[in-house]
């Protein structure tokens, strides 16, 4: 289930999938899915059960399949840290879909090397303008006037108090002014709290329903 | 007998006592043994002067010894405070200086350079005294076992302490280790009394061991005070501070020579502090505080101070409980119940504690029910009755940290160390599967089913698993030990000058300018930088008091024996204690109001106010019981009848209360609180799993899931931040029948929720009649346990309609 939200006429669907979905250029955006951080804590020596990364990668294959996408944006944050085997199964995956252009906005994580990244089929940028209207990036950049700033990275969160002291900590969309924030995509990752304040909208993720808090 | 000694202790001009001239003897002998005896009578005395003895004397070990080259350490004393090791040192250094002996004793703890330790390493001492994480640092260095290939003795002292902590199972491992490396090894234990002597001599010793335990017949003279207010009446029936007797405690301080002044937790105590100061301001420079949270230099100025008798009163916790003795403390006040009765003999130790003094210690209420503990105290000191230690067992996350331990120092034998391992009490009943596990945790990160080429940890080399990465091995020895701290934020004054530390959640709740008390001292908060609170000393008079996690004990189950006593005295006519005297008016209010129970007796009030409808049920079985209690307690009735209750505790009782009646007779509260199907609804009426993953925590981080960083600088391995709930999370979804997920849940059941407790409770309510009650309004019991502002939640509506209602709750359609 999806819920809209318009910048002018534009309109952007925020999924409960954590990915953000624009129909009029078909394109799908997600930000920091942070893979291959087991692996990674793996290859430090520490023990956790590795990922089960085709159930992982499937999330975003069941999202490509269900709409018609004509580019993936990866906000940044897609790879946790330096190469593993995660990073190849991932690349693997993604050559099933030749129609879809994948696109990385590169974020504080993405530390792989340039020649890694080049031998993928990732086109990666800095970041990334859709005809003036928007700018993806993994961190707010400074945007031309009445343009939307679409970024990641912080792993917004809200924590909502229910009757009864009890407290739920909910991955949520987060708009201020001009910069749409989007919810970390991946499954082990954190959130950051944002609070709700008269000038924001937060829009948390609940269940299967994206809600929004007023 | 002991030449050395009598040398000694005719200079002094002493006398040995019995238990001292036992404990060389059997030292003579090359027994083994666990030393019961109490503090200020020489336990250290007895058995150094066994171990001196032995190395200037023993014929085998001096012909043995003109073999070696160079000094090799002799004994090695493991103490579970730096500050203890240092006093020892100092008795020790002392005492060898005295008497010209070239016998050489080191310290090493956390405080000890890299230097020094360098130095200890290649030219040992005779003596190192130490704790159980230094010991186990030594193990994770090569050459560890040369280096203990020729030790003798082994002294744990304050062994009851570290027996009921993780610590302990520290120590039984590197026993495990040594006594493999050398099998004549002595081992002694230094204990205070406690319930089970035998068992803690038994786990220190090895099963099937033939050393000796000694009792030293001493009976320290005691003497206990309750401290009454003026009036019940003006006395609060709630609360836990204890300020309104704060004039009392002063005239107590003022009699006296040096009184400690004893709180349960930190908080209490920088509130103490500051009331007295501002009450009192002629106290100021006589006046100190003292806990855990404050720095190493602070924290040795006080106790400087003490020794020289330069303070009229420390306010303290816990911190102060254990070992150093401050000669010029002459009185301890025990502010609020000290919840166990070993805690209140230790910190009645700490006056008085030369030999044939009487120890004078004041015990403070903070409320008027709590009075009644001081009739029950003194019920237990009469008695006799103390606590047992529980010793931890299947600790699988320390386990993990010792293989990991071995394998950075000399590698390890998987067979020979299962063997080692398997003789320890906390590993008693470990399976080879079980080791194997464990093993397979470390050399593949996981299950050893399948080859995992990107994990590395443990490698084979030549038959031994080695830790071959230094990156791994340094991140290890950084974080070898059993105690897992929060993310604390140091506290700094502008010139660096350091204060103490602070839990990062209160630091994150305040803003720049707000002002709060820390160390005795006002402070205003300039800025936080990385991990450092900047502060800078202010004079405005609101502030708040940071509250630390982990200061919630549970009264033990002999002490809450001791309470059901003091009430089972209630009614009687002749012999009322003071205590029960004084609260006369209030039981009668109980009894006007709804009832008294007897001792074979269990109360149960219904009551409706303004509230809600609350149903209290007293047990006198501790908090944690309580809160144990209380939730089968409202699962049970969410079977039969939906409902909704928060649920508050305390130590005599606990509440269940809803926004709407439900129905309660006399056969359904009988049926609800019968032991019948008990592990089954607490396995389906708690929410286990939440309390699992937050002992998780701990798990994680000694286990080396989760790294805590580089001391005093920012974590470096950013990549590899995560916190233990990512783990708990990941293993539940990917392993679930992890050796470590399950110590979790084990933990729970056996600490936490205490389940034989509560078994026991339940069945001991079953043996009661229970007496149902209606009153119009809460009664003296009642109101302490209502006013309790932490609450649990209980609801039998499904999770799902929960969500329901928190989203018709944010958008605004529901209230």
């Amino acid at each position: 289930m999806e819920r809209s939200l318009y910048w002018r006429e534009l309109e952007l669907q925020m999924l409960a999938e954590k990915v953000l979905y624009i129909p009029s250029y078909q394109i799908l955006v997600l930000s920091d899915w942070h893979l291959g951080k087991l692996g990674h804590f793996r290859q430090e020596g520490i023990f956790v059960p590795r990922m089960r990364l085709q159930r992982e990668l499937d999330r975003l294959g069941i999202l490509l399949q269900e709409r018609s996408v004509h580019k993936v944006v990866f906000l940044g944050d897609l790879f946790h840290s330096v190469w593993n085997r995660e990073w190849d199964e991932f690349i693997e995956y993604i050559q099933e879909f030749p129609t879809v252009e994948f696109i990385l906005t590169k974020g504080n994580h993405d530390i792989l090397t340039d020649t890694l990244l080049s031998e993928s089929p990732l086109l990666v940028v800095d970041y990334l303008t859709i005809e003036k209207d928007l700018v993806l990036s993994h961190e707010p950049i400074p945007v031309s006037l009445g343009a939307l700033n679409i970024v990641g990275h912080v792993h917004p969160g809200t924590e909502i108090y229910a009757k009864g002291r009890q407290k739920f900590k909910l991955p949520c969309f987060h708009l201020q002014d001009n910069i749409l924030t989007l919810p970390a995509f991946g499954r082990w990752t954190g959130v950051c709290i944002i609070k709700k304040t008269v000038s924001n909208r937060l829009f948390p993720i609940l269940g299967n329903e994206v809600l929004e808090i007023l | 007998m002991n030449p050395i000694a009598e040398v000694w202790f005719f200079n002094q001009g002493w006398q040995p006592h019995g238990f001292q001239k036992e404990t060389w003897k059997a030292i003579a002998t090359g027994r083994s043994g666990l030393l019961n005896a109490p503090t200020g009578f020489g336990k250290t005395f007895a058995l150094w002067f066994g171990i001196l003895q032995h190395y200037y004397e023993d014929k085998h070990f001096r012909r043995q010894q003109q073999k070696f080259k160079t000094t090799k350490l002799h004994a090695l004393w493991i103490t579970p405070l730096r500050a203890l090791s240092k006093e020892i040192y100092k008795a020790t250094q002392e005492l060898s200086a005295e008497l010209e002996l070239d016998y050489r004793i080191e310290l090493r703890t956390g405080d000890t350079t890299i230097a020094q330790r360098q130095k200890q390493r290649k030219s040992p001492p005779q003596a190192l005294i130490t704790t159980p994480e230094s010991v186990h640092l030594i193990l994770a260095s090569k050459g560890a076992a040369d280096y203990f290939k020729h030790l003798e003795f082994i002294v744990v002292d304050e062994w009851h302490e570290l027996m009921g902590s993780k610590r302990g199972v520290l120590v039984e491992l590197a026993l495990s280790r040594l006594k493999a490396i050398n099998p004549k090894l002595k081992i002694w234990g230094v204990s205070a009394t406690i319930g089970n002597l035998e068992e803690a001599q038994e786990i220190l010793l090895g099963k099937d061991h033939n050393g000796v335990l000694v009792r030293a017949q001493i009976q320290k003279k005691l003497s206990i005070e309750t401290v009454f207010p003026d009036n019940l009446e003006r006395f609060p029936w709630a609360g836990h501070l204890g300020i309104k007797l704060l004039d009392k405690v002063v005239d107590i301080v003022n009699r006296y020579g040096t009184t400690l002044i004893f709180t349960n937790t930190r908080s209490q105590a920088e509130i103490w502090y500051q009331h007295i100061i501002t009450a009192y301001p002629e106290f100021a420079g006589l006046l100190a505080i003292h806990h855990g949270s404050l720095s190493d230099e602070i924290r040795q100025w006080v106790e400087q101070a003490l020794h020289e008798g330069k303070l009229k009163a420390v306010v303290c916790t816990s911190s102060l409980d254990l070992g150093v003795d401050f000669r010029p403390v002459n009185c301890v006040v025990q502010i609020g119940s000290p919840k166990g009765i070993a805690r209140f003999l230790q910190r009645a130790g700490r006056s008085g504690h030369r030999p044939y003094e009487t120890s004078h210690i004041y015990y403070v209420p903070t409320n008027s029910l709590e009075i009644i503990e001081g009739d029950s105290l003194k019920y237990a000191v009469a008695h006799h009755i103390v606590e047992q230690r529980i010793p931890y067992i299947r600790s699988f996350d320390v386990l993990l940290q010792y293989l990991t331990t071995l394998a950075v120092g000399d590698g390890l034998e998987a067979h020979v160390v299962f063997e080692e391992v398997k003789k320890t009490h906390c590993f008693e009943s470990i399976t080879e599967d079980e080791f194997a596990q464990c093993m397979a945790m470390l050399v593949h990160g996981g299950k050893s089913l399948s080859a995992y080429p990107d994990f590395h940890r443990l490698v084979l080399v030549d038959g031994l698993y080695k830790v071959e990465s230094r990156k791994l091995a340094m991140r290890h020895r950084l974080s070898v030990g059993a105690i897992v701290s929060d993310l604390m934020m140091r506290v700094k004054f502008m010139s660096g000058k350091y204060l103490g530390s602070i839990e990062e959640s209160f630091i994150s709740r305040l803003k720049a300018g707000d002002v709060f008390w820390f160390s005795g001292r006002q402070l205003e908060l300039i800025q936080v930088r990385n991990i450092e609170a900047i502060v800078k000393p202010s004079t405005r008079r609101t502030g708040v008091v940071p509250s630390w996690m982990g200061g919630r004990f549970s009264i033990s189950p002999d002490l809450g024996i001791a309470i059901r006593h003091s009430f089972s005295h209630i009614r009687k006519r002749t012999g009322k204690s003071d205590e029960i005297k004084f609260l006369q008016p209030l039981f009668k209010e109980q009894e006007n109001r709804s009832g008294l129970p007897q001792e074979d007796e269990l109360l149960v009030e219904y009551i409706h106010t303004k509230y809600g409808y609350h149903l209290f049920v007293y047990p006198f079985e501790g908090k944690l019981v309580h809160e144990g209690v209380a939730q089968v307690l409202a699962y049970r009735f969410g079977k039969i009848q939906p409902v909704t209750f928060s649920i508050a505790s305390n130590e005599y009782g606990f509440e269940l209360l809803s926004a709407t009646p439900f129905s309660i007779d006399q056969a359904l509260i009988t049926e609800l609180l019968s032991p019948k199907h008990l592990h089954k609804d607490i396995t389906e009426g708690i929410n286990v799993q939440e309390m699992a993953r937050r002992r998780f925590r701990d798990i994680a981080g000694i286990a080396g899931l989760v790294f805590q960083g580089y001391p005093g600088k920012q974590m470096k391995s950013k990549h590899l931040q995560a916190n233990a709930g990512l783990f708990f999370s990941v293993f539940e979804d990917y392993d679930p029948h992890n050796l470590l997920l399950r110590q979790a849940y084990d933990e729970v059941f056996d600490f936490q929720l205490e389940e034989g407790r509560m078994q026991r409770a339940f069945d001991r309510i079953s043996s009661h009649r229970i007496v149902l009650t209606f009153p119009e309004k809460l009664t003296p019991f009642a109101f302490p346990i209502f006013s309790e502002s932490f609450r649990e939640r209980y609801s039998n509506e499904d999770w799902q309609s929960r969500l329901e209602t928190l989203k018709l709750q944010l958008e605004g359609k529901f209230e």
